[in-house]
């Protein structure tokens, strides 16, 4: 009874209902934003405060719960103590007649030359009348005026008219179009250079936003005002639950075929066929078969790292290598040979043959990629001169390797003794005979193999730290979840402060999930000061009625059978479970009485196997805690007669729904 | 064109439907440079005409005088298309000529006001 009751205290708390978390706006940029949530009835409800009268922000959404169809409003104000800014203007105004009148003469011009040629085509047409005549008055004062306009930007003795009217010279008017275009750029580039030094006088904001879905990148979203992004489209969402899209469709062809699975290995677990251990990890591996397929590659990665015989080449290998930096290292300087000494002692320390644990993992791997990098560059030069920068850049690695690993200090030492011995000594003497010696052991094929082996276990290692990282992921460990820094969108522009404006965020033209979050993060740049952040963050949800198709594991039994075991076994069911899901602000006793529970009511199909008969059965499902907990009773449609098992009862689970609430699947 | 032994492609000019420029001076002149460049790749329309008059004697009195004004430093004259009344005359040097070079967009602008009359 105790074992039951702690049964579902987990399954309740893996299935109650997320609540809306706020934090206290802090700085300016918190204060600048407001956000109130219009839902898909058209209702408002503020998120940003309790109330939505003066829109005065006391609180900051981390995450709020908002519907999964509605818009957030978001109201954008100026923040306190921000005084008008109304520098530059001017001359961008100055700037935007310019660029105006330059636009304009383009135009002109391509006017004009399109005149002149219907007046050429008519006169060849052969025949030129009144029209004709007409068209070539037209031609000839659009051409003057164009020219007029012309001079007035740029007088007979300006350089650029010279230049034009030399290009003309070399095939017509429309060669002017690059000098009209130049113009344009230049004015484009004094536009932005004064939007610069705005923006570095003024204060602006920034602000975007982004859809974070488990497993995806983050996703830009479109503010309207705020960026160049293209506006999503609005997709209709179904709340009936039944309408799914070909991906739903297919996500639940896998969950009710990994439901029967489950439902299949619990039951010999329950039948004793199978040990309680073997079953759930069976179970693990149905629900997240990437987990089966990272173990096997990672046994795979362990037994090619652990390969005696690779060990023992790669050994022989650098035995050669050694031996053979050795016997040309006679004729070298001292400092050539202490590099030399260096390199072979790296290398041997790549492939330490002891090497178990973290530590000598990591050992290698930083060893092996400094060697790595050392050895590319060195090669790619061909000779010596290479080698001071080279060594520069090495120091610059080890150091930072040498604060990342500090708890490692075997590591440290060896790395600093490595480090030490390849930059004490001057290599920029070092000429001649020396260096075709050094090129010539570079390019030996005991050293080249001797770095293939060494390079390819460094793969390994490489996809076996990737294969950690991904088991890690599957069960949502690890530093798979740290918080996800949002890129800068380039698309997002500053907005003057002057020029803020409401936006809108959509999420019917969002293509998040339930569960997913949506990030608004909006920088406030003020002169000669760090820009102040601040991320305001919403979770999506179903609020009001939704439905959906569950499949579950449940535990069913015959109310009556004639012949073999009457009591529970496993079986697999399909339940369309109708949910209302009362808002926050939502009082009435309906709302009380949902809210912690969770509770939902709805029909179900379930496999039966009575007395080793297969059967279909229909009936009702009530559940509680978002279906993590079920209770169902129906008809057991191929049962003849009651002692054949014709209503039946069950207690069960959306055990998927289940694992992956503690976080293991997808 | 040069003209200097006859006016026979002048006269037609000036009998057709053609906007006229007329130039004086010898091959070497200034006038002669102008005449360089209207025979060069810039885009006339195909009723402008060009000439340079390198034998005064191929012109009468009267052309001169209204054309010129026998102003030695007046050494081109625009005719209008339809008209041939002098849309402008004055220096090749000063109007036709920047830097000492082709001032192509000034043709455009001659012939233009040229051909609107």
């Amino acid at each position: 009874m105790k074992r039951a009751f702690i049964l579902v205290l987990i399954i309740a708390a893996t299935g109650c209902a997320n609540r809306s978390t706020f934090i206290e706006p802090s700085s300016r940029a918190d204060r600048m934003l407001f956000f109130a949530e219009q839902d898909r009835m058209g209702e408002m409800h503020p998120i940003s405060s309790t109330t939505l009268e003066d829109k005065e922000t006391t609180r900051v959404p981390s995450p709020a719960l908002v519907d999964i169809d509605s818009l957030i409003h978001i109201n954008v104000r100026k923040p306190p103590g921000t005084p008008a800014q109304d520098l530059f203007r001017g001359e961008a105004d100055a700037l935007a007649t310019d660029k105006a009148s330059v636009l304009d003469l383009m135009q002109k011009l391509d006017d004009v030359i399109d005149a002149r040629q219907n007046a050429f085509d008519a006169y060849r047409g052969g025949n030129p009348g009144d029209d004709f005549d007409k068209l070539v008055i037209d031609s000839s004062q659009m051409t003057r005026d164009f020219i007029k306009k012309f001079l007035e930007r740029h007088p007979r003795d300006s350089d650029v008219y010279k230049a034009a009217t030399k290009a003309v010279g070399k095939g017509g008017l429309h060669k002017l179009k690059p000098f009209l275009q130049s113009e344009i750029d230049d004015i484009q580039k004094k536009d932005e250079l004064i939007k610069d030094r705005a923006r570095l006088r003024s204060t602006s904001l920034v602000l975007e936003a982004f859809l974070d879905a488990p497993g995806d990148e983050l996703t830009a979203l479109h503010l309207k005002g705020y960026d160049n992004l293209a506006e999503g489209r609005v997709a209709t969402r179904n709340r009936t639950g039944l309408k799914l899209s070909e991906q739903e469709r297919e996500d639940l062809s896998r969950q009710i075929k990994a439901t029967e699975d489950i439902a299949r290995t619990l039951d010999s677990v329950r039948a004793k066929e199978k040990s309680l251990q073997i079953g759930v990890r069976d179970t693990l591996v149905i629900v997240a078969p990437e987990l089966a397929k990272q173990v096997e590659e990672a046994e795979m990665i362990a037994g090619r790292l652990r390969d005696p015989q690779r060990i023992a080449n790669m050994k022989a290998d650098l035995q050669r290598a050694t031996e053979m930096a050795k016997s040309q290292t006679d004729n070298l300087s001292d400092n050539m040979r202490i590099r030399l000494d260096a390199l072979t002692a790296t290398l041997g320390t790549v492939l330490k043959e002891e090497a178990g644990g973290l530590e000598e993992v990591l050992l290698i791997i930083a060893n092996a990629s400094q060697v790595e990098q050392d050895w590319d560059r060195v090669r790619e030069a061909h000779n010596l001169e290479a080698i001071p920068d080279l060594l520069g850049r090495m120091d610059d690695l080890n150091r930072s390797i040498n604060k990342a690993f500090i708890k490692l200090p075997g590591w440290l030492r060896d790395a600093g003794d490595i480090s030490e011995l390849l930059l004490s000594g001057q290599v920029a003497g070092v000429q001649g005979d020396v260096s075709e010696a050094f090129v010539s052991w570079i390019e030996s094929s005991a050293v080249t193999e001797t770095m293939s082996g060494a390079q390819s276990y460094y793969a390994d290692i490489q996809k076996g730290i990737g294969v950690i990282n991904e088991v890690g992921r599957i069960l949502k460990i690890g530093s798979v979840d740290v918080a996800r820094i949002a890129p800068n969108v380039p698309e997002a522009f500053h907005v003057d402060i002057e020029q803020l404006q409401d936006t809108l965020l959509d999420l019917r033209r969002v293509p998040g999930e339930d569960g997913d979050t949506i990030l608004v993060r909006a920088r406030l740049y003020d002169p000669g000061r760090e820009p102040t952040e601040a991320t305001s963050s919403f979770e999506i949800t179903h609020y009001d009625y939704f439905a959906r198709l569950v499949p579950s594991v449940v535990l069913v039994r015959p109310d009556e059978i004639a012949s073999g075991a009457d009591g529970f076994r496993f079986a697999p069911a399909l339940g369309w479970m109708h949910h209302y899901r009362p808002r926050p602000e939502a009082d009435s006793w309906y709302a009380n009485f949902a809210r912690p529970l969770q509770v939902a009511a709805g029909m179900h199909a379930i496999f039966l196997n009575f007395d080793n008969e297969s059967g279909i059965g229909l009936g009702g499902t009530i559940s509680f805690w978002n279906d993590r907990l079920q209770f169902g009773a129906g008809w057991n449609l191929s049962a003849q007669s009651s002692d054949e098992g014709r209503h039946y009862f069950f207690v069960g689970s959306d055990l998927i729904g289940l694992l992956q609430a503690v976080g293991i699947g997808n | 064109m040069i003209l200097n032994n006859d006016r026979d492609e002048l006269d037609t000019a000036l009998s057709g439907d053609f906007s006229v420029c007329v130039l004086r001076g010898s091959v070497d002149s200034t006038p002669g440079s102008v005449h360089n460049c209207l025979e060069g790749n810039w885009g006339p329309q195909p009723w402008n005409r060009w000439f340079l008059i390198t034998n005064p004697d191929l012109l009468t009195d009267e052309e001169v005088l209204n054309w010129f004004g026998d102003i030695p430093g007046i050494d081109y004259v625009f005719l209008g298309r339809l008209t041939k009344t002098i849309t402008s005359n004055g220096s090749a040097k000063n109007d036709l000529l920047v830097d000492g070079e082709c001032d192509f967009i000034m043709y455009y602008d001659k012939f233009a006001e040229a051909d609107m009359q």
